[in-house]
């Protein structure tokens, strides 16, 4: 079981890659830490701060992107129903 | 799931700060020229007068048509942002500084890997060599090497520090001269807009004034609000007044008393304390938040070893037989100190090693002055722990604006993409967009669950493991 991840870089990641809605990047992420889960790959030991640092920004991250597409859903239903002119 | 749920509580805090200053512009917008955000009012209606900049501003606006509405939602969340990222990058910047003149790292902040943690430990080192070999005039001489070389290292942290300060007071000063540049530039195309334009978007000059804007947001914290004819006054996350139609007010920024000092609008107000957003924001923290407990305890830790060394070497009995004379040279207050501390002597034989009464071979003042090294001098600790928690403090700061940093560009990338994919695409370009983020954010829930199950089982094996 050579291959290894370190949470606090799968958090970071996946925070990337949700600012930039990269469906593949977060992809690949998933089949990676379920392979975790299963046992199929090692997860390297770290500080826990490191963790929870990264934990903070995916969190505050996924906060930001609710809040934001429920901007964006409202914006679209006044465009859809032609409330502003363009 | 305990720690997701407080991870997500702790981002909840968090992002309340911002959510509220959000609303404020928001509202600005909405209340400006489109009640109808919330489609209750979806017309203009007339608008009150109002205080911008501590001076009431009229806005006749009866009519017109929102048309760039949905644009500056989103455009100034993405210059909000900016202003926040950018004072979080340098903020992060001065702080990496700091680190660097300590020696520290992202991984130790242990005062052995410091030029200061090594020169006080050696100092009281040289102490007890002292203490075992009171006679002899090499151990003397040893003492007073390292005190130089503690006060050389207390110089030169000193120095680097007051270097790191005055090179962020003249980027604030840089800075200001940038803002005062694009203020011009936006009131010049206040007055072009309401001219060409005062009622229907102004398309490029719009875009213009909108770019000036964004790169403002790079320097400094900014309330918009749209008034009549098109136009944008400006005024800082303080209410100094910047933009009012076609004025600008450009920032006064000078040095007063080693501070930066930045006055606003016609009557040059001061507006240094509270100014956030942006480079100058970040700039200012730096120098009005971070910077302060370093220096201080810097000079603490200074005063505190050169005062009780000082009093416990006139306890004792030099080698001349006389009582022992300050071996530092430091102030009367601790402010200053690191900078100032200085050798006093360069006689090895006035270290006073005896006690009084045993003669100057004596080594009872030399136990007594190597014994300061565990005694509680500093801050009701030790030098070291002092020293350790101090720089602990860096370290951590330095991590924290590290992590924020991080956190405000990453969502500042996420709302550039979503600008930047909302205009000019059809609806159903829209919608599949919204589909993908909702996938996206539901694929990065997902993960975040399964990363808190691993962390948690790895917490509980406290050791590397595979979870199954």
């Amino acid at each position: 079981m050579a291959e290894k991840v370190k949470l606090s870089e799968a958090l970071e990641r996946t925070a990337a890659a949700l600012a930039m809605f990269d469906g593949d990047a977060l992809e690949e992420l998933t089949a990676r830490l379920n392979a975790a889960a299963e046992g199929q790959v090692e997860i390297e030991r770290e500080p826990v701060e490191a963790i929870k640092a990264r934990q903070r920004i995916l969190a505050e991250v996924l906060t930001a992107t609710e809040q934001s597409i429920d901007l964006l859903r409202r914006l679209r239903e006044r465009k859809a129903k032609n409330e502003w002119a363009h | 799931m305990g720690s997701l749920i407080s991870a997500i509580n702790i981002a909840q805090e968090a992002l309340a700060a911002d959510q509220s200053a959000l609303n404020i512009t928001a509202n600005n917008v909405a209340n400006q020229n489109t009640p109808g955000y919330t489609r209750e009012t979806p017309n203009f209606s007339t608008q009150d007068t109002y205080l911008l900049g501590g001076y009431e501003q009229s806005d006749g606006v009866t009519s017109g048509t929102p048309t760039s509405i949905r644009d500056r939602v989103l455009e100034q969340r993405v210059e909000q942002q900016t202003q926040v990222s950018s004072q979080a990058s340098t903020l992060e910047t001065a702080l990496n500084s700091v680190q660097d003149i300590f020696g520290l790292t992202a991984s130790s902040t242990s005062t052995t890997v410091t030029a200061l943690g090594t020169a006080v430990d050696s100092f009281f080192s040289s102490l007890t060599d002292l203490a075992n070999n009171p006679s002899q005039s090499a151990t003397r001489q040893e003492v007073l090497s390292a005190a130089g070389n503690l006060a050389t290292a207390f110089n030169t942290s000193s120095t680097q520090l007051t270097s790191i300060t005055n090179g962020l007071n003249n980027d604030a000063l840089t800075i200001v001269g940038q803002v005062n540049s694009l203020l011009g530039n936006i009131a010049s195309l206040n007055e072009k807009i309401a001219v060409q334009s005062p009622n229907t978007d102004a398309g490029v000059l719009e875009d213009q004034r909108q770019e000036a804007i964004a790169q403002l947001s790079q320097y400094i914290g900014l309330d918009q609000i749209t008034t009549s004819n098109n136009g944008i006054d400006l005024t800082t996350s303080n209410d100094g007044l910047l933009v009012a139609g076609n004025l600008s007010y450009p920032l006064n920024a000078s040095i007063v008393g080693g501070a930066v000092q930045i006055t606003a609008g016609p009557n040059n107000t001061d507006i240094s304390t509270g100014l956030t957003g942006g480079s100058l924001g970040g700039t200012l923290a730096a120098l009005d938040t971070s910077l302060p407990p370093i220096v201080s305890n810097l000079d603490t830790l200074a005063y505190s070893i050169a005062t009780a060394v000082n009093a416990q070497n006139a306890l004792g009995v030099d080698a001349y037989g006389n009582t022992g004379a300050a071996l530092f040279t430091i102030g009367t207050t601790s402010t200053g100190a690191a900078g100032t501390i200085a050798l006093a002597v360069t006689d090895p034989n006035l270290v006073a090693a005896a006690g009084g009464g045993e003669g100057s071979s004596g080594n009872t003042n030399a136990t007594a002055l190597a014994n300061l090294a565990t005694a509680n001098i500093a801050g009701g600790t030790t030098a070291d722990a002092y020293l350790a928690s101090s720089l602990a403090q860096i370290g951590q700061a330095a991590a924290d604006a590290s992590t924020n940093s991080t956190l405000q560009s990453t969502t500042l990338s996420q709302l550039t993409t979503q600008r930047d994919t909302l205009s000019g695409v059809s609806l159903d370009e829209e919608a599949a967009n919204l589909t993908e983020y909702q996938r996206s954010y539901q694929a990065a829930s997902q993960l975040f669950s399964i990363i808190d199950t691993l962390f948690a089982s790895a917490l509980d094996f406290g050791v590397v493991t595979s979870v199954s």
